[in-house]
């Protein structure tokens, strides 16, 4: 028979293991400047579901949308959006090959990897993402970015993912994530 | 009642136009379905203005459905028949429209489980496996030549240089060094920016250190392939990270390009198999969209249909309710069709029995006290014969009056008696060259100044009752000499004519005169008994004559000319055995 005090010790050892997931499941960013170009190194967490994993596999194409913007937050003022970037990335399976190949739509760059877990790691951190230059900021202003992801399978119709409603959702929308472009 | 006619119009251009918007929709869903791997964008917004429209069509047939619900449930006249009528049309539509609906699916998914065959699925794995196998042999090929490259490089210090040359030496596209950290050191390359971007990732740099050695086989972009083979090379220091060799070989096109082939059909198999469920569905969903639309028309169709079948006996029970109230009640239906001929005819037929039935009652009623009235005058002219002077002038005048007049109510009771008389024809072949030459020269002898003239052959035989038919020649030519009264000129013309109607041969008699005509309003009702534009007629006239020619299954019409009028009866030569 489990005691109140082990069930209590359980239950907070439970609450604390949790935590720590959703912790560390959440995304972060950061930005610094070399060369008068911001970069930006991002840490988002990209799990890829079942369904879309068996979607890959049999030969859908998905597409990680990164959308950053840089915004001028102001105190009793509407904020002032001072630019946008998005990144596409194109995660593909070749079954010929047995690999999944992502491809950056931005700059060309290939990576080919085995396994669904090293896309998951290589997607999930990206580094060193030019973001603005540096010459086009106020010296004096407050600026965010503000991280917006999502996953998306290409070649299906809006009415065939609405009509595929009893298996898991192709597409997922990540937690947006925000940092100070310190300067 | 006007309210209710815009009403009506309203709901008839709605679906009019939800019939024509619904038909184009599902015309541009049937086009955009011949696409499976990627359906239309404008799918979901076609299938959602069907569904609009099924949902508004579903609307006016409830409502339509209700009105006939309440007609039969406030026993209004024909509801029972409409609903009848109704529920049997919408019954022929909907039963074979199900049917169709479910063959078509069975169909339809036997069709789409073909995608899924498993000697489909099998074949194309083995053709996968028998690409990587014709492969294997280059691999192991490049592994060979990439570790005897690394075993080269130990202790040599300008390794770009040598790398180079080695690239020129060996098979390689290109050959990078790197370290642990993934940095590349050194590179000697070929076709840099074919390989350039291809970086082993950390795991691979694992493996090659677990098992000495890791190979893979890449693809590009423009469809070809790449053999990768990663290797460690022998440090030059214990300080020094780790170090890799990273060789890129390339694989013959003819055989890039086949297994890039075998490869994208697996990849639209894959992806059709994958989306098979959602593409039956919505087929499926198209299929039972367009039978839904085709039966809520057909239901709305059927009500209608029978409204409009109907309507024609509600207006004969309408018409008997008049004529109830009013006997000579106008015939104003105009309709052309075959239900309002039918009741037409039966209104007709209705009338004439009346007319029969009131005729013969008339002329039992009013003949009975005749005799006796001629009688009585008789008597009282014998009895006071004797009487002298103004006494006998008066007598014998009252009393001739009373003998004529009592002459002209018989004459008319015999006409209404003839009126009533049942079809009763007794034919033979008879000439009606003579029996028109003897009715002309009848009445020519008392009207000289009416110019009688005749075309017919010689000898026009036809089968028919004698009696009857000089009737019908008397009681014309009586009417064309009445119509002649104060005519500059005053003519008469009887023709007749051998004419053939459904290969039947007709005789065509007509009698045409250049009298007065008939007024608008007599021409629709001339042959109804009680119509004359005579002061003195009796109206009976026309009457008989259409009721002769209707014993004889014949035909009559008039019409008026520039000049007069014409009378046309048709009858067939030979009668009917039946009427023999």
């Amino acid at each position: 028979m489990l005691s109140f005090r082990k069930f209590f010790h359980v239950s907070i050892a439970f609450f604390a293991l949790t935590s720590v997931i959703a912790i560390k499941a959440e995304g972060s960013g950061s930005s610094y400047i070399d060369n008068g170009v911001y970069y930006s190194d991002i840490e988002i967490p990209i799990n890829f579901e079942k369904e879309q994993i068996k979607a890959l596999e049999s030969g859908i194409i998905f597409n990680l949308e990164l959308n950053l913007k840089i915004v001028d937050i102001r105190n009793w003022r509407l904020d002032r959006d001072i630019g946008e970037l998005t990144q596409v990335y194109a995660i593909e399976f070749n079954a010929f090959t047995r690999r999944y190949t992502v491809s950056n739509k931005n700059t060309g760059r290939q990576a080919s990897m085995a396994m669904i877990r090293e896309v998951s790691e290589y997607l999930s951190a990206i580094k060193k993402l030019p973001l603005v230059d540096d010459s086009l900021l106020d010296l004096d202003a407050d600026y965010t970015v503000i991280l917006d992801s999502r996953l998306r399978a290409q070649g299906m119709s809006p009415w065939m993912k609405t009509i595929s409603f009893w298996r898991e959702s192709l597409d997922s929308d990540l937690e947006q994530i925000q940092w100070q472009l310190f300067r | 009642m006007a309210t209710i006619q815009i009403k009506a119009k309203t709901t008839k251009r709605i679906i009019f136009s939800l019939i024509f918007l619904s038909a184009g929709s599902l015309l541009a869903l049937m086009f955009a379905a011949d696409n499976p791997n990627e359906l239309n964008r404008m799918q979901s917004s076609l299938l959602v203005l069907n569904i609009l429209s099924f949902i508004v069509f579903l609307i006016i047939v409830a409502l339509s459905a209700k009105n006939l619900l309440n007609d039969y449930r406030k026993n209004k006249l024909g509801a029972k028949l409409r609903l009848r009528m109704a529920l049997a049309f919408s019954g022929l539509a909907v039963i074979p429209a199900v049917v169709l609906f479910f063959f078509a699916i069975n169909f339809m998914n036997k069709g789409i489980s073909v995608w899924s065959d498993a000697d489909v699925e099998q074949g194309l794995n083995n053709a996968l496996m028998l690409g990587r196998s014709a492969l294997d042999e280059k691999i192991q090929q490049g592994l060979f030549e990439t570790t005897n490259i690394a075993l080269q490089l130990q202790g040599i210090e300008n390794i770009d240089l040598q790398l180079r040359e080695l690239v020129q030496k060996s098979k390689a596209e290109q050959l990078v060094i790197l370290d642990s950290d993934i940095q590349v050191l050194a590179s000697g390359s070929d076709q840099i920016s074919r390989v350039s971007t291809r970086i082993p990732t950390l795991l691979e740099i694992e493996q090659a250190n677990l098992k000495q050695s890791w190979t893979s086989l890449d693809s590009s972009p423009d469809g070809s392939y790449l053999i990768r083979v990663l290797v460690p090379v022998l440090s030059f220091s214990s300080n020094q990270k780790p170090l890799y060799l990273q060789a890129f070989f390339s694989v013959d096109p003819k055989l890039s390009m086949m297994a890039d082939s075998v490869e994208e059909t697996y990849a639209r198999y894959g992806r059709l198999n994958f989306m098979k469920d959602p593409i039956q569905y919505s087929y499926i969903l198209t299929l039972a969209i367009v039978v839904l639309l085709a039966l809520l028309l057909a239901i709305y169709g059927s009500i209608e249909f029978a409204d409009r079948l109907v309507k024609p006996i509600e207006s004969l029970e309408k018409e008997a309710e008049s004529m109830i109230k009013n006997p000579r009640f106008a015939d104003n239906n105009n309709s052309s069709d075959e239900i309002t001929t039918l009741v037409n005819s039966f209104m007709k037929a209705q009338k004439e029995a009346a007319w029969s039935d009131v005729a013969r009652r008339m002329a039992h009623e009013i003949n009975n006290p005749l005799t006796p009235i001629q009688l009585s005058a008789e008597r009282i002219k014998k009895r006071f014969s004797t009487s002298t002077g103004e006494d006998l002038k008066f007598i014998t005048t009252s009393t001739d009056t009373i003998v004529n007049q009592v002459e002209v109510l018989r004459e008319m009771v015999n006409a209404f008696g003839k009126f009533a008389e049942q079809p009763k024809l007794k034919t033979e072949r008879i000439n009606m060259s003579k029996i028109i030459d003897e009715a002309i020269g009848l009445y020519s002898k008392d009207h000289k100044a009416i110019k009688f003239s005749s075309k017919y052959t010689d000898e026009t035989f036809i089968h028919g009752d004698e009696k009857k038919l000089r009737q019908i020649l008397n009681n014309l030519l009586k009417n064309s000499i009445d119509a002649l009264a104060n005519i500059e000129k005053p003519r008469i013309t009887v023709a007749t004519k051998d004419i053939q109607i459904n290969k039947t041969d007709f005789l065509e008699l007509s009698i045409e005169d250049n009298g007065i005509g008939f007024s608008e309003e007599t021409v629709s009702k001339a042959f109804e008994p009680y119509v004359s534009t005579k002061p003195k007629g009796k109206g009976l006239g026309l009457a008989i004559v259409k009721n002769i020619v209707d014993e004889h299954q014949g035909h009559i019409a008039i019409k008026n000319n520039p000049e007069g009028a014409s009378v046309i009866i048709t009858i067939p030569v030979k009668q009917q055995k039946q009427n023999l």
